[in-house]
């Protein structure tokens, strides 16, 4: 998962910050685990986490296109 | 390396690495064990075990080892002698009754004229409103929109709030004590 992160965004996450994420993201009902694999826990995105993420989405959608606008001009 | 930072995740509660420990274990022997990782798994760790405590005393104490009043009665008990004494001084010196004051100073003296002593005597107070006053404060410092902000919450029981105040006018009167006498 951290390779994943590190790929798609160019952070490097420290192992401690993303399962204080997994815990806030789970505890709010946003992500759910799914079952093991081998020791490896698989998480995946609630019905909650889903429109969260979209409306998140939109949002940065919207802040991106007035960024671009005022660096245009 | 990766010893050490197998050991640090001992750091993060027990209920936490019941609920995530093994996965935490399987993905940190993925990763290359190096300084950011250790640090990293200490520094969620404490912080983890902070809120766990945090949270168990209804998530308004800044630490949490034990009960908020027994750690005030430990305040209590540290600055008795110190109460005693000035109380004893008080009452000769400025109410004029020598009784008390006489009847302990030979016991006191080569206490409280003992550099030691006389560390412990003057330190009591100051250790009763720490040892009353940490467990029930939460502090916050946070830097936002390039703005410094700092907030302090008490949420204290009555007993930590009565030493509280009792080593607050103790370490006061024997500062303005001192100032009288030395300056």
């Amino acid at each position: 998962m951290l390779r994943d992160i590190a790929e798609f965004s160019d952070q490097r996450l420290g192992p401690g910050t993303l399962y204080g994420a997994i815990e806030r993201l789970e505890d709010d009902g946003l992500i759910e685990p799914l079952p093991a694999e081998d020791r490896r826990i698989p998480y995946r995105l609630t019905e909650a986490g889903t429109k969260y993420l979209r409306r998140r989405v939109a949002e940065l959608d919207q802040l991106a296109s007035v960024a671009r606008r005022r660096v245009a001009t | 390396m990766r010893r050490l930072t197998r050991l640090a995740v001992h750091l993060y509660p027990a209920a936490w690495r019941a609920r995530y420990g093994d996965e935490f274990l399987a993905m940190l022997e993925q990763e290359d064990a190096d300084l950011p990782i250790l640090l990293n798994v200490i520094a969620h760790g404490v912080k983890a075990r902070l809120r766990l405590e945090r949270d168990s005393y209804g998530g308004n104490t800044m630490v949490g080892s034990a009960q908020p009043q027994r750690l005030a009665l430990l305040g209590l008990i540290v600055m008795l002698p110190t109460s005693i004494l000035v109380a004893a001084a008080i009452l000769k010196y400025i109410v004029g009754v020598d009784g008390p004051f006489d009847a302990l100073e030979p016991a006191l003296t080569p206490i409280v004229t003992h550099p030691l002593g006389e560390t412990v005597f003057v330190l009591a107070p100051y250790v009763a409103l720490f040892l009353a006053m940490v467990p029930v404060t939460r502090l916050g410092l946070g830097w936002r929109t390039g703005r410094l902000s700092a907030t302090m919450e008490v949420n204290a029981p009555a007993l930590n709030v009565v030493v509280a105040l009792a080593s607050g006018l103790l370490a006061g009167f024997m500062v303005l004590y001192w100032v009288a006498e030395n300056i």
